[in-house]
């Protein structure tokens, strides 16, 4: 069995322990020997440490030798004949893809350092695969469709990404795809979707992207990796948020963009309770959806949005449906998951206390684009005043919805958040609404208001825990 | 039971069937030692993943000779209009940016550029539907350039026609709109273009297909 590592200053601990307790009559010599020799010798952790430095040591060595030489061939690269471009182009990718396949394949796939090192070699190729796309492209003076670039690029590093069992392809994959789905719908929304060849009538939404991003997800899923599950859910949103470019949806794109993040909530609150692979959804279900709020909930907002000229009514019925649909699905779930528990909260219930923040924005996005497209082009002082009203009451109920969820799931990180949700909505606020009138006696009774608030949601807090843990 | 498939989240199984390499550098990883649990009810899931376990290795062959393909692929493309496509000489006007991804290179423009009508029509940008235009040529007298002679969205029979794509404004791109040169020397190329000296060397295939050869000035 491998000796266990201890650092300088343990081993001296543990010796001292061990004498002390061998003094006490608690170990006898024989024990006292057992259990240092599970711990490797000075002599060995130092030679470790020696090894770590030299490869250290020789790594940055030859990353500055592999730099001197791309600067070399950077320097003469436009002297060089074709051939010879392509030559090192080739030699670069297959020489990385090759010494990865060995390392990986023949050196031993039970060895930590030969699998990270074939990992390393994996991703530089499929890097340097990326770059090969353009440098032939600048070879060949190809004038092709230049976002195409990035879905090829991604069409060669997806299967590697879920064959090899690292973070560092899946984080390459998403990034190509979100700069390819980036540039193709906010570069191009004139052109219609591709599927071998242009379809001017079919928006250019790259549909092909779930198929590239669904099995990396449903990978992240399997393979027990919340932090890769944390890479694919804002590319997906980011995804959706750029939809309304290709519809032609793009007036008033932030009710859209507020409906997909609390779309992510909601998926957030599908998950079992505690469950890591939440947080992802959360996170950025947060940022969006409770993000979109900070504007809307200013009434001068609503000065400057105006009716669409086309398909006015289309994206509200489409932030319902898709609500609607998510909503009927995770109901069934929940029905087919306590099918025959008689302990079990009643269906409906667990649904309004889990769901009822998300549903709920997904709602007001939806109002609010109807409103939008009703009242848009009227400008009526009563007509804006509703949706930044409704936006403040949601942005309360938002930082309670944190709070609560803190609370609920014993989590410091949601409940602070809930309270600094709550103080930026109250200086936000103060600003809006009092900076000109209260003064100093406004700003005094505003923050004494906001304090007592906090006041009790601590006290409530204490008590609590106080009741859980007794 | 049905209620042990769901523990870490939306319908995921929690036991993995197949081979599944202890050490890693990823999280979420079992510790080294650990067995793995075999599934007795293997979804469709489980037996793909089975499947990429059992194949990971014929899998990342394949994937790297898609790489190589599609490299190869784009030489192909190109060459194969070079080999078989016919050389004209077409009047250029550039614009010269700076391109951070693909060094040093001379935007083209061409009389044939912007397309004024197609088929007797304005061309309909703006709105969906076909893009694909094609710009027949004729040549010119002094019997080296050629220049337009019509636009049509109908593939025309015979003679030199670039196919091209309609974008904003009615401008049209054949995918010769661009020229890498080597750094600091695109200037020479755009002195040139202001004093109508410029000319491109273009080879056409017999499907519209265009690849710019080199640029020259003062064409004799």
């Amino acid at each position: 069995m491998a000796k266990r590592r201890l650092t300088d200053a343990q081993r001296h601990w543990l010796q001292d322990e061990l004498q002390s307790w061998q003094d006490l009559s608690l170990l006898s010599e024989t024990q006292r020997q057992g259990i240092l020799d599970l711990y490797e010798l000075p002599s060995e952790s130092a030679a470790r440490k020696h090894g770590a430095a030299m490869f250290i040591l020789m790594s940055v060595a030859a990353l500055l030798v592999g730099l001197a030489l791309l600067l070399l061939i950077g320097y003469n690269w436009d002297a060089m004949p074709a051939p010879v471009k392509l030559a090192i182009i080739f030699g670069v990718v297959g020489g990385l893809h090759a010494s990865a396949f060995y390392l990986r394949y023949q050196r031993g796939r039970d060895q930590r350092g030969t699998r990270l090192a074939s990992e390393i070699c994996f991703f530089l190729g499929s890097i340097a695969y990326g770059a090969a796309i353009w440098l032939i492209a600048q070879i060949f003076n190809i004038n092709a469709h230049f976002p195409d670039g990035f879905w090829w690029w991604a069409l060669g590093v997806v299967p590697l990404a879920l064959c090899l069992d690292t973070l560092l392809l899946h984080t390459l994959v998403v990034a190509v795809l979100a700069t390819w789905v980036g540039s193709e719908m906010i570069g191009f929304p004139h052109l219609g979707g591709w599927f071998f060849g242009r379809w001017g009538f079919v928006p250019n939404g790259c549909y092909s992207l779930p198929l590239f991003a669904l099995p990396g997800l449903i990978w992240a899923y399997r393979k027990n990796k919340p932090l890769t599950v944390g890479l694919y859910v804002p590319l997906l949103a980011w995804w959706l948020v750029l939809q309304p470019l290709a519809w032609r949806w793009g007036e008033n794109m932030v009710y859209f963009i507020g409906s997909v993040g609390a779309l992510l909530l909601l998926v957030s609150e599908c998950h079992k309770e505690g469950s890591r692979f939440a947080l992802p959804y959360r996170l950025f279900g947060v940022l969006v959806a409770f993000g979109v709020l900070i504007p809307l909930s200013f009434y001068d907002f609503y000065r400057g949005v105006f009716a669409p000229e086309h398909q006015a009514f289309l994206p509200p019925l489409v932030i319902f449906g898709v609500g609607g649909a998510a909503l009927g699905l995770f109901a069934a779930w929940q029905v087919r998951r306590d099918p025959l528990n008689p302990l079990a909260k009643p269906s409906l219930l667990v649904l309004l206390q889990r769901q009822w923040l998300p549903f709920g924005l997904l709602l007001l996005m939806a109002f609010m684009s109807l409103w939008t497209a009703a009242f848009g082009d009227l400008d009526l002082e009563a007509a804006n005043v509703i949706p930044a009203v409704l936006a403040n009451a949601a942005m309360v109920g938002a930082a309670y919805w944190l709070m609560s969820l803190g609370l609920r799931e014993d989590r410091g990180i949601p409940f602070a958040a809930g309270v600094a949700y709550f103080l930026l909505w109250s200086v936000l606020r103060y600003i809006d609404l009092f900076g000109d009138f209260g003064g100093m006696l406004g700003a005094a009774l505003m923050f004494f208001l906001c304090g007592a608030a906090l006041f009790g949601v601590a006290f409530y807090w204490r008590r609590r825990k106080e009741l859980r843990h007794a | 039971m049905p209620e042990e498939r769901f523990q870490n989240g939306l319908n995921v199984p929690h036991a993995k069937t197949g081979t599944e390499s202890p050490a890693g550098s990823s999280e979420g990883q079992a510790p080294l030692g650990t067995a793995t649990v075999t599934n007795p009810n293997p979804t469709l899931l489980d037996r793909s993943a089975g499947l990429l376990a059992a194949n990971e290795r014929w899998i990342v062959l394949a994937t790297i000779v898609l790489q190589a393909g599609v490299l190869v692929g784009m030489i192909a493309l190109k060459t194969w209009t070079v080999a078989t496509g016919q050389t004209i000489y077409v009047r250029v006007m550039p614009v010269d940016p700076r391109d951070l991804m693909r060094g040093d290179y001379v935007i083209l423009s061409y009389e044939f550029s912007r397309a004024g009508v197609i088929d007797g029509q304005p061309p309909r940008w703006d709105e969906p539907g076909n893009r694909t235009v094609y710009a027949v040529l004729q040549p010119e007298g002094d019997g080296k350039h050629w220049r337009i002679n019509r636009f049509t969205q109908h593939r025309p029979d015979g003679g030199v026609f670039l196919r091209g794509d309609l974008g904003r404004g009615g401008r049209v791109e054949y995918g010769i709109e661009s020229y890498f040169v080597q750094e600091g020397k695109g200037r020479v190329y755009e002195d040139a273009v202001r004093s109508g000296r410029l000319s491109a060397e273009i080879k056409v295939d017999s499907a519209g297909a265009a690849v710019v050869q080199r640029l020259h000035v003062d064409i004799k």
